[in-house]
């Protein structure tokens, strides 16, 4: 900039005067065009990143909406010759989430309390914390592959919804246990010790105070990680199956293998569906495929919009009782 | 009434003397308080008869000794936080196990897995290269890809509209992150694959690629840094914002020098987290990647394989024991360590970044 | 029969004490080590003493250089002094709460009822049970008022029916002068209440423990002045029950409303105590009386 250099050779001549010979108002327009150079590059990319949003939604609906709305499709089991349906996916995804949730979330709770509450500061808590945090960082198919012998062979559950279901719970271990230890920081520290400063224990604390006074975060989070169970797939292609049962709703007997709510059966959810119609290239796949994936990403949104209205709820219902 | 320094032994406490003569010490402006309802239930029959028992018979019924309880309640979580931590150890005993054992048992040499360039496990041959190649062209190519869009919405939510970012933009994105991977490698195998066929014509081949691949993640890992990246940037204290403001600086030298520089630690923690998704990722790549496990990918436009996807379409066709079964558990070794190379990473960072801040 | 008669019949701590400390012979005999001989003697007569009590965070950072003081029955003793400089960590450690921060390190003789309590094995849960603490913040939980106050009792076995129940917390709440104001809202939640009427609801809330000593950190700091003249009387009377009152406060002027007894601590050090009348009228040392007149504050 030829002004910053006149600025520099009249420095050494005349220091006192130097800094009239900057050109304050042309640095000051460079600047200002500068920012607002910067404020319309940084709208476009907010704008990129909705339109991105938006269509990545409306791409997945519109190619999967007309085959869910066809009569039959939510109903009809996939073994259905002539209009297979997704019916025994759609029983098994929820049915799965139960069980994961089940198992996962008493455990991530019981750990989660260990850690805000009653973890010495020894190398015991980090040894566990390091823990969590590798299993968080794992990817969902070497989970899969060590569910696939550990559960699957080792433990001698087979290709059942209970091993998937265990895979899924250390998937969602890890989400769970930040979500509740964090919600239990966030009660303030006072609701604590005014309890334990009255002879209580810990125990007594955490179960009457702290949980009560956490419990919408916790109950947002829970929702949050079930949307996030519920779309995968890695971890259950080799520890849950890629075929689905043949179901038997009327079945009474829970131990046959054709009975819904036998958890030793193989299932097949919708997000292992999507994946094995793609690998099977049969036509009219495709369709069946988006629309599973169109149900699979409404019922995502659902759980996560849930979610946050279901935390908003409680927590005004805790304020304002 | 006894004093520090001296004078114990001679002044005797006089409790009861004391009570009545604390009137005279109090200013006068302090009323009696009378004692209100005294006619009432206080003087029933429960209180005379709780006269006669001393302070630790006051128990009226047996209730679980507060020490026993505690223990309980540490059994149980202990309990809980320990079958968390001996899963996870077996685990990593198991991939370690499985997968050393090509090396050790079944002879393959640690050399040629990882610099070999053929992967063909029907046929015995072991390399990893291609793989690892894919791997990390991938991610690197889709964090490449993803930071700057995530760093600058991350830069307008926070500095530019914040109200509008709050309400509007971070509920959108984290309904993002929701979106399953497999609806992910749907729609990149539709769409992406089909622009790739348009852009370059017959040298793309079928449209899948590493490019494609690096694309469909960037995608996916995008909500996740962004997320991160919004909350490295809400977290910088605002006094730092007004300092430089008030030091006459726009609003994006402010952002340039001030915030970023103090984010730094975060955004980079954002970024590698977001890498760790990317090299993680299974299903959304092995739609669009082409799955050739067999030679070195030469182009971007190469259909290739990652770690993730030969291991997803090894397992499936390999029985338990065989030599291939034990070299697809070294790719999960390979994985499993490069999760653990990057959680180190992070460590690393968040060190650097508080001594950094002291 | 006269008030404090009256009260002293539901706080029969004179009795009380002689056979409490006769009920915890169990407890361990008082520490070997600093022990001047005459302590066991005089610590006896006290309710609540303290001999060189030093407090350390993070096993060097000392926060509390030795401290003795001593509490009475029915006496309220202010601790006063500028922000950080160890009353609220002297206070802490009268039940034990420091143990709660981790790396915390207590040391020296607390003397409850002539027994040391700062062992390893002294039973925290009985100790809390008759020493109770009010916080600045006032923190009732997330439950109604009733609930609130019935809340620890319940779980220390000492409700044993409806009746039982409904006395205490009608007693407790006429103790903390609440029970007007809140006799029909008694299971609407206790954060619909205002601020002052939450501290006194925590104070209700400790006394229907049946506590010997409550401590106060700083009760009124976050409230208005009129409801800190509420507490303050609150505070007056339950001395008068024979409860011994121990307060932090860093407002000079409430120490002399409130207070017999005042400590003046300074970074970390106790530097005098004595009769309130005669700290503030005639301090013996130069940073107490440069705090008084408002050098530093």
């Amino acid at each position: 900039m030829t002004d910053t250099s006149a600025a520099a050779a009249s420095t050494s001549a005349k220091p006192s005067v130097a800094i009239l010979d900057v050109d304050l108002d042309e640095h000051a327009r460079r600047i200002r065009k500068q920012d607002r150079i910067a404020t319309i590059f940084l709208t476009v990319i907010v704008g990129f990143v909705l339109a991105l949003l938006a269509a990545l939604v409306i791409y997945i609906l519109a190619q999967g909406l007309p085959e869910v709305l066809t009569p039959g499709f939510l109903t009809n089991s996939p073994l259905d010759r002539d209009n297979p349906g997704i019916s025994y996916e759609l029983f098994d995804s929820f049915y799965m989430l139960f069980v994961t949730l089940v198992i996962s979330v008493p455990i991530s709770l019981g750990a989660a309390i260990f850690l805000v509450e009653y973890a010495p500061e020894n190398w015991v808590t980090s040894a566990a914390s390091t823990a969590i945090e590798t299993l968080s960082s794992l990817p969902s198919i070497v989970v899969g592959m060590f569910g696939s012998l550990f559960f699957v062979v080792y433990c001698g559950w087979g290709v059942s919804i209970l091993s998937g279901a265990m895979a899924l719970t250390m998937f969602n271990i890890p989400i769970l246990v930040r979500v509740i230890q964090q919600a239990l920081q966030d009660v303030p520290r006072v609701q604590r010790d005014a309890s334990l400063a009255m002879g209580l224990t810990r125990w007594e604390t955490t179960r009457s105070v702290l949980l009560p006074a956490a419990m919408p975060a916790i109950v947002t989070g829970i929702v949050i990680s079930a949307g996030r169970v519920f779309g995968e797939a890695a971890a259950l292609l080799f520890t849950s199956g890629a075929a689905p049962a043949r179901l038997n709703f009327g079945s009474l007997d829970i131990t046959s293998l054709r009975n819904p709510w036998n958890i030793f059966r193989q299932a097949e959810t919708l997000a292992v569906h999507i994946y094995k119609l793609r690998m099977e290239p049969t036509p009219g796949n495709d369709a069946i495929a988006w629309g599973t994936a169109a149900v699979l990403i409404i019922c995502v949104l659902l759980f996560n919009v849930g979610a946050r209205m279901l935390g908003k709820h409680l927590a005004k219902k805790m304020t304002s009782e | 009434m006894t004093q520090k320094n001296d004078e114990e032994a001679t002044q005797v406490p006089a409790e009861q003397s004391e009570a009545p003569q604390y009137e005279n010490v109090l200013p006068d402006r302090m009323p009696r308080l009378s004692i209100k309802g005294e006619g009432k239930a206080e003087g029933g029959a429960v209180s005379k008869a709780r006269l006669s028992k001393t302070h630790e018979s006051r128990k009226t019924h047996k209730t679980l000794p507060k020490q026993q309880l505690e223990h309980v309640g540490l059994g149980l979580t202990g309990t809980c936080v320990a079958l968390v931590a001996l899963i996870v150890v077996a685990l990593v005993f198991m991939v370690f196990q499985q997968g050393l054992t090509t090396f050790f048992s079944d002879g393959v040499d640690f050399g040629a897995f990882i610099t070999g360039p053929h992967w063909i496990i029907e046929e015995g041959q072991f390399g990893a290269l291609p793989l690892i190649v894919g791997s990390f062209s991938v991610t690197l190519l889709s964090t490449l890809f993803a930071l700057p869009i995530a760093l600058g919405s991350a830069i307008y939510v926070v500095e530019v509209q914040p109200g509008f970012g709050r309400h509007v933009f971070q509920p959108l994105v984290e309904l993002l992150v929701g979106i399953p991977s497999v609806v992910y490698g749907l729609i990149g195998l539709y769409v992406v694959n089909s622009s790739m066929r348009a852009l370059f014509g017959s040298a793309a081949g079928t449209g899948a690629g590493i490019l494609s691949g690096a694309i469909v993640l960037a995608v996916m890992i995008l909500p996740t840094v962004t997320t991160l990246s919004i909350d490295a940037l809400a977290a910088v204290p605002n006094d730092y914002r007004e300092g430089s403001y008030a030091l006459g600086c726009t609003r994006w030298q402010t952002v340039w020098h001030v915030v970023l520089k103090s984010a730094r630690p975060s955004i980079m923690t954002a970024v590698i987290l977001g890498m760790t998704r990317a090299f993680g990722e299974t299903l959304a790549v092995q739609f669009v990647i082409g799955n050739v496990e067999k030679s070195m990918p030469t182009s971007l436009l190469d259909p290739a394989a990652t770690l993730t996807t030969a291991l997803t379409s090894g397992l499936a066709n390999a029985t338990t024991g065989s030599v291939q079964y034990h070299a697809l558990w070294s790719l999960g070794m390979l994985l499993l360590g490069m999760s653990l190379l990057f959680i180190l990473i992070i460590h690393l960072i968040g060190r650097k970044g508080a001594k950094g801040n002291d | 029969m006269s008030d404090v008669a009256l009260m002293q019949k539901h706080w029969p701590h004179a009795e009380g004490a002689a056979t409490k400390a006769s009920a915890t012979t169990k407890l361990p005999a008082t520490l070997e080590a600093p022990a001047t001989t005459k302590a066991p003697a005089t610590t006896g007569a006290h309710l609540l003493s303290t001999r060189d009590v030093t407090v350390r965070y993070d096993l060097t950072k000392c926060a509390l250089q030795p401290t003795s003081l001593d509490f009475d029955k029915g006496q309220v003793t202010a601790l006063i002094g500028p922000s950080g400089c160890g009353k609220s960590t002297f206070l802490r450690c009268l039940n034990l709460m420091n143990r709660e921060i981790p790396r915390c390190c207590v040391d020296g003789q607390i003397c409850y009822h002539g027994h040391n309590i700062n062992t390893k094995e002294e039973n925290l849960f009985d100790l809390r049970a008759s020493i109770g603490m009010v916080f600045q913040q006032p923190a009732p939980f997330r439950k109604s008022i009733r609930e609130n106050i019935i809340f620890a009792p319940k779980r220390h076995g000492r409700i044993s029916s409806r009746s039982a129940a409904d006395e205490l917390v009608e007693t407790s709440l006429r103790q903390a002068a609440l029970w007007d104001e809140v006799k029909d809202k008694l299971d609407y939640s206790a954060w619909a209440l205002s601020g002052g009427q939450q501290q006194r609801l925590c104070i209700a809330r400790a006394l229907a423990m049946r506590p010997d000593v409550i401590l106060f950190d700083e009760p009124c700091s976050a409230l208005d002045p009129v409801s800190t003249f509420a507490i303050e009387e609150t505070i007056r009377s339950i001395a008068e029950y024979g409860i011994c009152v121990v307060i932090v406060t860093h407002n000079m002027e409430q120490a002399t409303r409130v207070s017999d007894r005042t400590a003046f601590f300074y970074v970390g050090e106790m530097v005098e105590c004595g009769m309130t009348k005669q700290i503030f009228g005639a301090p013996k040392d130069q940073r107490l009386a440069d705090y008084l007149t408002g050098r530093f504050g």
